[in-house]
């Protein structure tokens, strides 16, 4: 009888506690652990900031959206004439096999660059209505308009054909709001319309931004004027990119030819203005240059440079002995980016001061200033052949030569194939290169198709009228 | 207030004792073999005073007094009532009843007879699961119970099937159903029940089965009901089978080595000249040639260069290792041993306490190799009661299940399908012309990763230094499950009428992911080898408080019920990753030098419901019952997350009316019934579906956030409004005709809406758009032979047949291979329609308007729905034979009309541009050349450009899904009692069982299940691929 008394007790009080329940919306108000919510991301300056911070992570990301931004730049090497791909990875980019519209190569950088841009955008929409110090949110604020600037620098090149024969063509949509569900999507809008808004962009940043960062891998006015430099150039605004190119070099002199061939890995080079801190915390897999070039690295690891690359540096350049002949298969293989230990932990260049001094020698000697041009030509020579002398060229040959120099000594950092849409240079691969394609200058094979999946969902945008060829002359 | 109402209660149960009580006592018999029945439900009409017979069929009940009526109710049996008129011993036999509406079935919070039931509901007993022997409780259902799809989820041992009932009802929310496990909805591993312990699957179809379990009913409720203690003498049961498993359907047939040659010179030389126009022939000839083995890492599975200089096979090359294409087949596949185990105890003592015990153990080898899945389980019920007031008891069951197996079988399936074997599995000596020996097999594995492992130090170009059967022998991919779930509850009966009745259910779960690649050989070497642990863990808790109170007036009943329902999950997820292993024989993170990664997080999801529901029947001829529920999920926000579901059904019991009494003879039952009510859903992304997140990362240790996804204050239950009209007929009580019809109406679907990718965000969770399904199912059971015969032959059929249609949508939405549109179903598919090859130039063709013009170039061909993935007609027949000893058991289950995507044969039918190692199907060999115009194959080319599109979404890779399966085919002989009972066994039964046997499909020589996911698309796979098991058992009751 006890138990039954208290077993109906026990009833009673379940009922009780169950009663408890109504009304109470705090037993139903979960939140995530790993996560956090909008509100608190707004909360302070530096919570805004570290958006941004998402935004660099993201580029040398291997976790959380698949590969990082090294993955651009590999497979701009791999469209120029200086990759052989041995082994499977990145092999159909050497081939132009995966630029058109239903691979996912296409939409891998289409997504990355625009998720970049949709994060710059909501903290350039929020940042000013966050309590703070207005001088520490203008920072924020430049970063923000700078890392938007880049992405569509990127898109535009890849997706578009270049300033000098398409300016008035289809470019990229553009969108400077934060996406909500409302969000339509934008019609594609000119080429010149998209350098409009990159340079405007980078002015703005410029403003707001000093030297001084807490990281390499982080953008200041040296990264802008970088930036800044490689958009005049493409634009054909050669004074300006002049002007940019030197103001972005200050404080970054070239290094030493015996820093040349340690292995391209330490972010505190001297040259680097811009890259990426790899540790071993945040990159737990590939995403390094070394994960491909560096042989010994792992088993895919397998590219080589091709002979006709190997064959411009003189016998007395620095360079030249980071290439040797690979047993295996013949090709060059090449020891200018190296693993680190632990593996996967070398960093990653996005910007070196070699890069601004060619960049300005070029607009120079595009505006006629032959001599300085030559002299900016020759330091970088110099730097790393002791014994290099100046070929004494003038007009376009020294801007081939300029262009051949960028080639040489920027040879596997995703450079050199932008200077040949730029400047209309053709593709042609060395007879003993694994892939015998040849492309016309300016031909749409040069520029991606934009992800099929944009034409279905983006009803601004019609695929009959708004792809762009895969095949085809560009036509100005 | 505690006080007062608890001697209410007790003043209330001293009234009951001063009736004039009298005992009642009896034995229950199967009327066919005067076999006893243990566990027969006797109560006295319109009480709730029952009791059980024990195992010898005999009962002792205490009723109120001897002009009472006792009732004998068993499922399975035809229910039978008998007025005491004064006695005090009553026998009674009972008859098997596959044609009674009297049948009793476990309902939403209770059970209720077939006829009294305003629903629609399927049950499927404990014999019909026995049946089947995959590891799965349900795979049964697709052969029993109409309306439900089951499809096969992955061919691997231990899979749990993806069960539709009465069609897609969500787009972006979760279909499945409900599952609830002894009285509340299971959070544990389905997978863990062992089939043995089941007594009934009833599966719950329209509004006002399932309007009880409401808030989460909108893909139907499956109620699962596992033995109990039948009192009396023990019972134990013994049951073991031993069989194979293999693969149900034979995979795609790929092209042999020669052909391979053929078609990859053939694509060179065409690459050649789409690149440089302006070459000779002769010069893509010559190039193609000098350019076939370099570009497949030169590999030559012939003693000679393969091919003479028109690019056809050498006569005189003779093949090496092998002259494929099954090579990698047969190293990867392995027909293994099924064998399992059950044993069972059941009783109960004379002062009302019963028990049921069970142990099982399953051991399926799978068709892989090294495939090994084991499961071991353990269950016990126990409950006991005093007097007639106070009842508790507890359920309780342990299992764990271990799988381990090749490393992703997708990645396995890859292999067989997509490697030629010009790549052997082992290494092979040039100068001894035969295999190298070694310690892998007596062979050495071939990795082809241009290394110290690989056939003279060469490289694969497809899966370089990548080998299936070395990482099945040598790494670790394995999960093990640890299920504990447990449901004690008690029930208080204070007076007459009123029972309380307060449940906890609680599930934990514990799965365990082990992943793990050795430091000597493969692609993980360069990191040392690496080891990675995930646990996932979840507890969930239900508490139910129930009150129901049942009255009768004279010819009317009321049965109310009222309760609330707190449901929580809080699942726990960690994460360890390592690199660099010392020596191959560890191979746990601790042993690793680099901790690489972690993770750990802690989610939670809860939802809180109030339930109510009254049923009223006058003169057990009309019946209605109605319900309400109120439900509030930590899914949605505050304003917008709770939700009201109600709803009313009618049954009329016609056989019962007078006017058709004249007919009885013939019509021997009938009943119809009408339903209308709303269920919810509330299943979307993860926990928190409204609100706005960021995801936390770190960028050089500092904290970094990146968008994840949008916030939605206003997402909301998606709810469903279903009608329901049904009738059960019993005819010459020999056959049984079920059949509904259903109408189900989806408003305000929980959907994942894709933004533009150009927005940077990949969408936003919305209640968009409005579905409806409609459709009938219909069932027959059938005695043949008349009821004397010895000779007995039951047949059943059940048919069922949906549309589905998008009624509502704010804009047309293409995703995947469908298009979503107002008229059309959510499985439409949308692409343009392959129209073969160009006979002049080899050219793909596609559809161009729709007047039958053809275009070469796709960005012109047509979009257009091409044929749906949902079925139009679905079922299965299922006979049994009985004579004598022996019994004869198949069952076929069919589709028609339904079309699969092929997305295997996508990667096996290219041009050949991408990835150069690729092997095709054999079908296309028969690719176009100038000689060969009518082609399956257009021209093969390695010019990306062109040769990239061939393979683009199409109507190429859409195939008819219809087709038959004998499910199962059981045949069986159970020795004279009379010669048993001898050596003291009870029943004895000895058999032979078959499952998935037998498929009649137009496309099964293409790795193609066309059981598969519905709307297809993911099949081609053939990793889901069914398993064939044969096996031979014996079943022993003592």
């Amino acid at each position: 009888m006890k138990k039954i008394i208290y077993s109906i007790k026990k009833c009673c009080s379940v009922l009780l506690l169950s009663l408890l329940f109504i009304g109470c919306d705090d037993f139903l108000t979960t939140a995530p652990s790993t996560q956090i919510t909008d509100a608190d991301a707004f909360s302070s300056v530096t919570m805004a900031r570290s958006i941004l911070k998402g935004i660099y992570r993201d580029m040398n990301n291997t976790a959380r959206y698949g590969y990082g931004y090294h993955n651009v730049l590999l497979v701009r090497e791999c469209m120029g004439p200086d990759i052989i791909v041995a082994k499977t990875w990145y092999k159909d980019e050497m081939n132009y096999s995966t630029f058109t519209q239903d691979q996912g190569r296409v939409s891998f950088n289409w997504n990355m660059m625009y998720r970049y841009i949709n994060n710059a955008n909501v903290v350039i929409a929020n940042i000013n209505s966050i309590p703070g110090e207005q001088t520490e949110k203008d920072m924020v604020m430049g970063e923000a308009l700078a890392l938007r600037a880049f992405s569509y620098f990127e898109l535009v090149v890849t997706f578009a054909p270049t300033y000098r024969i398409g300016a008035s063509k289809k470019g990229v949509p553009i969108y400077l709001e934060p996406t909500t569900a409302e969000t339509k999507g934008n019609p594609r809008s000119t080429v010149q319309e998209v350098y409009d808004q990159i340079l405007a962009d980078l002015l703005s940043a410029k403003e707001k931004m000093t030297t001084s960062r807490d990281s390499k891998s982080h953008i200041n006015s040296n990264v802008i004027d970088g930036l800044l430099a490689r958009v005049y150039l493409t634009m054909g605004n050669y004074s300006e990119a002049a002007n940019s190119a030197n103001a972005a070099r200050q404080g970054f002199p070239l290094m030493s030819a015996a820093d040349w061939i340690t292995g391209f890995r330490d972010i505190n080079n001297v040259e680097w203005m811009w890259g990426q801190d790899n540790t071993p915390a945040e990159n737990g897999a590939s995403d390094c240059l070394a994960w491909q070039y560096d042989l010994n690295a792992n088993n895919e690891s397998s590219f080589h440079a091709s002979d006709a690359l190997v064959s411009l540096y003189s016998a007395t350049d620095i360079r030249k002995t980071c290439y040797y002949v690979d047993v295996l298969n013949g090709y060059w293989g090449s020891t200018k980016f190296l693993d680190s230990n632990p593996v996967f932990t070398s960093d990653l260049t996005y910007m070196r001061s070699s890069e601004m001094y060619l960049i300005e020698a070029e607009a120079l000697a595009r505006t006629g200033s032959t001599a300085q041009a030559q002299t900016l030509l020759l330091d970088v020579q110099q730097a790393r052949d002791a014994s290099a002398v100046s070929s004494g060229n003038t007009g376009q040959a020294l801007i081939d030569e300029i262009i051949i120099e960028k080639r040489k000594e920027l040879w596997g950092e995703g450079i050199y194939f932008l200077d040949m849409i730029r400047t209309g240079i053709p593709l042609v691969r060395d007879p003993l290169h694994i892939s015998q394609l040849t492309i016309p200058a300016d031909s749409w094979r040069f520029i991606w198709q934009i992800p099929q999946q944009e034409f279905l969902i983006n009803t601004s945008v019609n695929i009959t009228t708004d792809q762009n060829p895969s095949s085809g002359q560009i036509t100005k | 207030m505690k006080k007062i109402l608890f001697y209410l209660l007790l003043l209330a149960w001293f009234g009951l004792g001063t009736m004039n009580a009298q005992t009642v006592t009896g034995k229950v018999t199967v009327e066919q073999d005067k076999q006893p029945i243990a566990g027969v439900t006797v109560t006295v009409k319109n009480s709730t005073i029952g009791t059980l017979t024990d195992i010898n069929g005999k009962y002792s009940v205490t009723v109120p007094s001897l002009d009472a009526t006792l009732v004998f109710s068993f499922v399975g049996m035809k229910t039978i009532e008998v007025p005491l008129e004064n006695r005090t011993v009553i026998d009674v036999s009972m008859t098997s009843s596959v044609v009674g509406l009297d049948e009793v079935i476990v309902t939403a919070y209770g059970t209720s007879t077939k006829q009294s039931f305003t629903g629609s509901a399927s049950v499927t007993k404990s014999s019909d699961i026995q049946k089947v022997q995959t590891s799965s409780v349900f795979s049964t259902l697709s052969g029993n119970v109409s309306g439900v799809q089951v499809q096969n989820a992955s061919g691997s041992a231990g899979a749990n099937p993806q069960i539709r009932i009465r069609g897609i009802s969500s787009i972006n929310g979760v279909s499945d159903p409900l599952y609830v496990v002894n009285g509340a909805p299971f959070g544990g591993d389905l997978n863990s029940i062992d089939p043995n312990d089941v007594e009934s699957i009833t599966v719950l179809k329209d509004a006002s089965a399932t309007a009880l379990y409401g808030s989460r009913a909108s893909g139907g409720v499956i109620l699962i009901t596992t033995k109990k203690g039948t009192g009396g003498a023990p019972v134990v049961n013994f049951k073991t089978t031993y069989g194979f498993s293999k693969n149900a359907l034979p995979l795609h047939k790929r092209v042999n080595n020669a052909q391979f040659y053929e078609m990859r010179w053939e694509a060179n030389k065409n690459g050649y000249m789409d690149q440089n126009p302006t070459a000779t022939l002769a010069e893509a000839e010559a190039w193609a040639t000098a350019n076939l083995l370099p570009r497949l890492g030169n590999y030559n599975s012939f003693d000679r260069f393969p091919l003479l200089a028109n690019g056809k096979i050498d006569p005189a090359a003779k093949p090496r290792w092998g002259s494929g294409p099954t090579d990698w087949e047969n190293a990867l596949l392995k027909p293994g041993p099924r064998f399992e185990s059950f044993l069972s105890a059941s009783g109960g003592t004379p002062s009302g306490t019963n028990y049921y015990v069970s142990f099982g153990y399953l051991k399926d080898k799978g068709y892989f190799t090294n495939e090994d899945f084991s499961r071991g389980s353990g269950r016990i019920d126990i409950s006991t009661k005093v007097k007639e007031i106070f009842e508790m008891g507890m359920n309780t069951s342990f299992a764990r299940s271990f799988y381990i197996g090749p490393r992703w079988l997708d990645h396995v399936h890859a292999f067989i399908l997509e490697v030629p074997d010009i790549y052997p599995v082992y290494q092979w000596d040039d100068a001894k012309n035969t295999f190298k020996t070694g310690n892998d097999h007596g062979k050495v594995y071939d990795l082809g990763g241009g290394n110290a492992y690989s056939y003279n130090g060469l490289a694969r170009v497809v899966f370089s230094n990548i080998h299936a059967l070395q990482q099945a022998d040598e790494d670790i991919t394995s999960s093990t499950i640890g299920n504990l779930s447990t449901r004690p509850y008690i029930a208080i009966t204070p007076f007459k009428g009123l029972t309380i009745k307060s449940q906890l259910a609680v599930d934990y779960r514990i799965e365990q992911w082990k992943d793990y690649h050795n430091p000597v050989r493969g692609v993980w070497v360069s990191l040392g080898g690496d080891a990675m642990r995930t646990d996932n863990t979840s507890f969930n808790y239900t508490s139910t408080s129930t009150a129901t109170y049942k009255k009768y007036f004279g010819k009317h009943s009321i049965d109310i019920l009222g309760g609330f329902e707190a449901y929580s999950v809080s699942g726990i997820s960690t994460t360890v990753y390592g690199q660099n292993l010392p020596v191959p024989t560890l191979n746990e993170e601790g042993a690793t030098s680099i901790l690489a990664a972690g993770y750990a997080g802690l989610e939670k999801h809860r939802i809180l419901s109030f339930l109510s529901r009254i049923q009223y029947n006058y003169l057990e001829k009309y019946f209605l019952s109605a319900s309400f529920r109120r439900d509030g999920t930590s899914r949605f926000a505050p304003e917008s997350r709770w939700g009201n579901f109600g709803s009313i059904g009618v049954s009329w019991v016609l056989s019962k009316e007078k006017f058709l009494e004249g007919i009885s003879s013939w019509l021997t039952d009938a009943n119809v019934r009408f339903s209308i009510g709303s269920q919810g859903n509330e299943q979307i992304g993860g926990y928190y579906a409204y609100l706005g997140t960021y995801d936390l990362w770190s960028q050089l240790g500092s904290t970094a956030l990146s968008l994840s996804s949008l916030r939605n204050n206003s997402l909301k239950w998606e709810s469903d409004i279903q009608t329901n009209f049904g009738f059960t007929a019993g005819l010459l009580d020999r056959i049984k005709i079920d059949f509904d019809y259903w109408v189900k109406k989806s408003k305000g679907l929980l959907f994942h809406r894709a933004l533009p990718p150009s927005s940077g965000v990949g969408g936003v969770d919305e209640n968009i758009g409005d579905i409806q399904n409609k459709g009938f199912d219909l069932q027959i059971v059938a005695n043949i032979m008349p009821k004397q015969s010895e000779f007995k032959w039951e047949a059943r059929l059940g048919l069922s047949h949906y549309t589905n249609k998008i009624t509502s949508l704010p804009t047309e939405i293409i995703t995947g291979y469908y298009k979503y549109k107002v008229g059309h179903s959510v499985y439409d598919y949308y692409m343009p329609e392959w129209r073969g090859v160009n006979p002049d130039n080899g050219h793909a063709l596609w559809s161009k308007g729709d007047a039958g013009e053809t275009t070469e170039d796709y960005n012109q061909a047509t979009w257009d729905y091409r044929g749906s993935g949902i079925p139009d007609l679905y079922g299965n027949v299922a006979n049994t034979f009985t004579y004598k000893g022996f019994d004869l058991y198949a069952n076929i289950i069919f589709q028609f009309g339904s079309k699969i995507y092929d997305t295997r044969f996508i990667r096996m039918s290219s041009a050949g541009s991408n990835n150069l190692g690729r092997t095709w199907a054999a079908e296309c060999y028969d690719y176009w050349t100038p000689t060969n115009k009518d082609a399956i194959q257009p021209r093969l080319t390695t010019f990306g450009p062109i040769g990239n599109i061939y393979n683009s979404t199409s109507t190429r890779y859409l195939v008819n899904g219809t087709f038959a399966r004998f499910l199962n085919i059981t045949l069986g002989y159970t020795l004279p009692s009379k010669l048993s009972s001898r050596i003291g066994i009870k029943d004895a039964r000895i058999f032979l069982q078959a499952d998935n046997f037998i498929t009649f499909f137009g496309m099964k020589n293409r790795s193609l299940d066309p059981q598969t996911y519905i709307g297809g698309v993911g099949a081609g796979r053939a990793d889901v691929t069914p398993t064939k098991i044969g096996s031979v058992g014996v079943s022993l009751t003592f």
